[in-house]
């Protein structure tokens, strides 16, 4: 290029840090209304569980990052939820769209009953009691057979894709799972830009002191719980409808564990968290498996803490750091 | 009008405060002195409701203090600053600030993700407010920034910020300057004075520079060893007998 004296106003303008963010949003945006009509069924079906798992990491987050609590009993509320739906489905033929808030709110119910006693908890007698919850509920579900399936579970019908829609099976399941994620993450991010939002913050911050500007600890840790625990359902019932099966061992607290790393490596506290983490606990899983049949626990180790090392604030946060790097390379120039 | 009565509080073997009692009239600025371990803080949590009082009564306007729930403290008009500051790290200073205005709002969880049209008028309600008064304290520079990692003296006045956001009527100020440098205080000091006009404030400040308790008080009350050895009007105090021995027995 040759190095002729540009006037500094005839420069292009340098996007300002929003505006680039706001242009990041709707690439993403415009790339999740065309992949499906452009890869493969299995890879659709990939990104909807990807999808899947960001709604439940959204209330993870909500719970861990942004309250400042522990939760490893996420897996248990995902099970609930997907038992929710999958018991209306398989008992009463129930539309699909009604197991949704059906799961919200038996799972919002439990969270509440189970954010009282964590009220008295912290730290990681917190994590231990949340994690009973996943223990627990591996061996009930077993045990109630008739409802349950038992350890067989239930195999159950898929949502049929209208027909005005034009739209193959995988894709309408696609098409379901981004609009409860695009509903589930407008309203975090709604209520965390509010009082509610900036309340949380406060008692992650500082309880004593948040009390004494008139924050009511017990009624904001239980509902962040009751929050979480209801996000988590809702995604469970999602999981459900895509995946037509539900089974005791789906749901072991090995997945409430993943979640929770998920969250971590995908951002604690950060907007897009939940969705990178819900690739994490999609992919990494299986990528350890491919790579070591023998170990997949070591590999899947050695990836958490590799990304630990190299972003000690998530994906989320290693993104932000190039963006910013991105904004100031561009005002540079 | 707060009527402190017989205020005890006892930790283990340690009386941390022995049957204290005084008044505070509407508007009077109030220095509470004392050296070291003298009681001051703790007197300013049990009236915050952080520390339970083993015997005594707190009247505010003719209420039972002692019968309201911590968080409700500040319904009652009641906010304090923190000895060592109690800030939101994380937070930006103006989000610290509005957290100070909680409880003129209204924004429950599931209003505030629906964002309800009452919601955001809300909220723009709060910002003006908070905006209004982080320029009054000369922190709208750095509205935006996170409250960690910015210099003492502006935490100081953050703090400051966030407990007249919840709009007291009685604001307790423990040890607000602290950290700050010899300018900084007469600065401090006419600027106390200027909110307290403007808010009709009554105050009770904890302080250790003398300076700045006998300058800007109309009273101060003198703690030493949970007990009150003091009451009257800082010319009086400085004079007391018992308080010099108190300070001389501290520096000695
Ligand atoms: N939470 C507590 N547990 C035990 N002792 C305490 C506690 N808070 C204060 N004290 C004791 O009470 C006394 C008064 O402390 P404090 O009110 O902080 O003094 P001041 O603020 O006047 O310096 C000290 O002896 C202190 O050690
Ligand atoms: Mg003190």
């Amino acid at each position: 290029m040759s190095d002729v004296d540009i006037p500094r106003t005839a420069r292009l303008a340098v996007p300002s840090a929003t505006a680039l963010r706001r242009l990041a949003v709707a690439l993403v945006a415009v790339a999740a209304c065309v992949a499906p009509f452009q890869l493969e069924p299995f890879r659709v079906f990939q990104l909807t569980m990807v999808l899947v798992y960001a709604v439940a990491l959204l209330g993870l987050n909500l719970l861990v990052g942004h309250a400042g609590q522990i939760s490893l009993g996420h897996g248990g509320f995902f099970a609930i939820g997907a038992y929710t739906a999958a018991v209306m489905l398989d008992r009463w033929d129930t539309p699909h769209v009604l197991t949704l808030p059906a799961a919200m709110a038996v799972t919002f119910a439990l969270g509440f009953g189970l954010g009282v006693p964590a009220l008295r908890l912290r730290g990681l007698y917190l994590a231990l009691v949340t994690m009973t919850i996943a223990i627990f509920l591996v061996p009930l579900l077993k045990r109630f057979e008739s409802v349950t399936g038992g350890s067989m579970g239930l195999t159950l019908s898929r949502p049929e894709p209208p027909s005005w829609t034009g739209l193959a099976e995988d894709q309408w399941l696609y098409f379901l799972a981004l609009a409860v994620a695009t509903a589930a993450g407008l309203a975090v991010w709604s209520l965390l830009r509010s009082r509610v939002g900036r309340a949380l913050h406060a008692v992650r911050d500082n309880e004593i002191a948040a009390e004494v500007m008139g924050v009511r600890l017990a009624r904001y840790k239980t509902l962040a719980f009751a929050w979480s625990a209801m996000l988590a359902g809702a995604a469970g019932a999602v999981n459900t409808w895509v995946i037509a099966f539900v089974s005791p061992d789906s749901f072991t607290v090995n997945l409430s564990i993943l979640l929770l790393a998920g969250i971590v490596v995908g951002g604690l506290g950060s907007t897009f968290g939940p969705l990178l983490g819900g690739a994490f606990v999609l992919f990494v899983p299986t990528l350890a498996q491919d790579v070591n049949q023998a170990a997949p626990g070591v590999v899947f180790g050695v990836v958490i803490i590799l990304i630990m090392y190299v972003a000690p604030r998530g994906l989320a946060g290693l993104a932000g750091r190039g963006g910013r790097f991105l904004d100031q390379a561009l005002r540079k120039k | 009008m707060l009527e402190v009565s017989g205020l005890t509080v006892r930790f283990g073997g340690i009386t941390a405060l022995d049957h204290v009692g005084f008044t505070v009239r509407p508007g009077d600025m109030v220095g509470l002195i004392g050296p070291n371990g003298a009681g001051k803080t703790t007197l300013f949590n049990c009236l915050t409701r952080r520390y339970q009082a083993d015997e005594g009564t707190v009247r505010w306007d003719g209420a039972d203090l002692l019968a309201v729930a911590p968080h409700a403290i500040v319904a009652m008009g009641i906010a304090r600053t923190f000895q060592n500051l109690g800030l939101f790290p994380e937070l930006s200073v103006r989000d610290n600030v509005l957290v100070g205005a909680h409880r003129h709002a209204k924004a429950g969880f599931l209003s505030a993700a629906l964002r309800l049209p009452s919601v955001r008028r809300e909220e723009a309600a709060l910002r003006a407010e908070a905006d209004a008064l982080l320029d009054r304290l000369d922190l709208a520079a750095v509205a935006d920034h996170p409250a960690a990692g910015l210099p003492f003296g502006t935490l100081k006045r953050i703090e400051l910020a966030r407990a007249l956001a919840a709009r007291p009527r009685l604001l307790l100020l423990d040890e607000p300057c602290n950290g700050l440098s010899h300018g900084e205080v007469d600065e401090f000091a006419a600027l106390l004075r200027a909110l307290r006009e403007e808010r009709e404030l009554t105050v009770i400040v904890v302080e250790h520079h003398m300076g700045f308790v006998m300058g800007i008080c109309d009273r101060v009350v003198c703690l030493e060893f949970g007990s009150k050895i003091a009451d009257g009007t800082p010319a009086e105090v400085q004079n007391d007998q018992a308080v010099r021995d108190a300070y001389l027995g501290a520096a000695a």
